[in-house]
């Protein structure tokens, strides 16, 4: 295993788009302490049953058509958020893992990161990638209730982007399913 | 010509396995107002998301294979179980839907069913297939704490296992989710 970057404090779906109306709203966002992972997306267990994640493949109304199956975001990022921003809660930006880890950039994960869970199942996250931040979501975080025109929060939208709005993911097909769960660590690969 | 069987009054999911070593526990089923439905199977929607059906392609201990993604009950036959085993609770077998019907016969229905939505549109249940009882249900309705030897309750099993724990359809040809909910009618194809 390589270096540790921190463990998972929160684990959480879209229970359905966040951008239903055209604002941002995080209503739908749920979390709990135990997920489920697959290539297809995550599934939440919410203590009565699996709640699918909106960008699961399998999703009534998939979000990105399973092209966008995982994300993961870091505290670290949360906090630079909130100093840009203001208060920002850890996960309003919807990603499906959130580790409680430094602001870690782009050439940092290039080869991915891993999750050992506590059984001691290592998991690996690859095909890291920024998710770019679109503009209702640009637009919540600096208090508009209305989703502003590009041009008016272009410095905001670049500040968010190469990762400080979160980390697209995939993992590996022959995975099948695996459990996640709040507290398991995450680090880099072994290099 | 197409018959009307009657209104669903129950949809529900398997949130897990409703076995656990061999034996029959009900606990994980979960009643809906409605379910999404495609050739992957069933989600319930419990208020808050979509809750994912242990027969579903996306349940990470699936059950079935995807050969028995949806199930079909009618109070029909539940009225002949408590006949025979005294009260249970209508879904308590476990189908995904429950039709406020008569006890159809296999033959009856064996072109298909359809479910008709509020908002008209028709969505087909195919090749309508009896579920075969299992003994830990079996057991479960006589009342035993244990599961039974095959042997025992040779005749309980015949007794359920031609539609009257519910019919097995297909749903493999809606490749777009479908949605279905309580009070939707349903109808012989």
């Amino acid at each position: 295993m390589g270096d540790r970057i921190g463990r998972i404090v929160r684990l959480q779906i879209q229970a359905r788009s966040l951008k239903a109306a055209g604002t941002y709203d995080p209503t739908p966002i749920l979390a709990a302490p135990v997920a489920s992972i697959s290539d297809a997306g995550m599934l939440l267990w919410n203590g009565t049953g699996w709640i699918i994640d909106a960008h699961h493949r399998l999703h009534p109304r998939s979000r990105g058509r399973g092209n966008r199956p995982l994300s993961i975001g870091f505290t670290g990022h949360y906090r630079a958020m909130s100093a840009e921003f203001g208060g920002v809660p850890v996960g309003i930006a919807g990603e499906n893992i959130i580790v409680d880890g430094p602001a870690v950039r782009m050439d940092d994960l290039g080869d991915g990161v891993v999750i050992r869970t506590r059984d001691g199942r290592a998991i690996m996250l690859g095909d890291l990638r920024p998710a770019e931040p679109c503009l209702p979501f640009t637009s919540f975080l600096v208090g508009s209730d209305e989703v502003l025109p590009r041009a008016a929060i272009a410095g905001e939208m670049a500040f968010l982007s190469g990762g400080t709005r979160g980390f697209l993911a995939t993992v590996d097909p022959d995975l099948g399913h695996a459990g996640i769960g709040l507290g398991d660590e995450v680090y880099f690969p072994p290099r | 010509m197409s018959e009307r069987l009657g209104p669903i009054i129950r949809l529900q999911v398997h949130t897990e396995s409703l076995k656990r070593d061999g034996a029959y526990v009900p606990e994980p089923l979960l009643p809906v107002d409605r379910v999404s439905l495609d050739g992957s199977g069933i989600l319930g929607w419990d208020g808050d998301g979509w809750i994912v059906d242990v027969h579903h392609a996306a349940h990470p201990h699936r059950r079935g294979g995807g050969l028995r993604a949806l199930s079909v009950g009618f109070t029909g036959h539940y009225e002949r179980i408590e006949d025979r085993f005294g009260p249970v609770a209508p879904g308590i077998a476990g189908e995904s839907i429950v039709v406020d019907g008569p006890a159809v016969d296999a033959d009856a229905i064996s072109a298909g069913l359809v479910v008709r939505t509020r908002s008209g549109t028709e969505i087909e249940l195919r090749s309508p297939t009896p579920a075969i009882a299992c003994t830990g249900f079996t057991s479960y309705l006589l009342g035993s704490a244990t599961v039974l030897d095959r042997e025992q309750i040779e005749d309980e099993l015949a007794f359920l296992s031609t539609g009257t724990r519910g019919f097995i359809v297909a749903v493999d040809h809606l490749d777009e989710a479908v949605e279905i909910s309580i009070g939707d009618e349903v109808f012989t194809r």
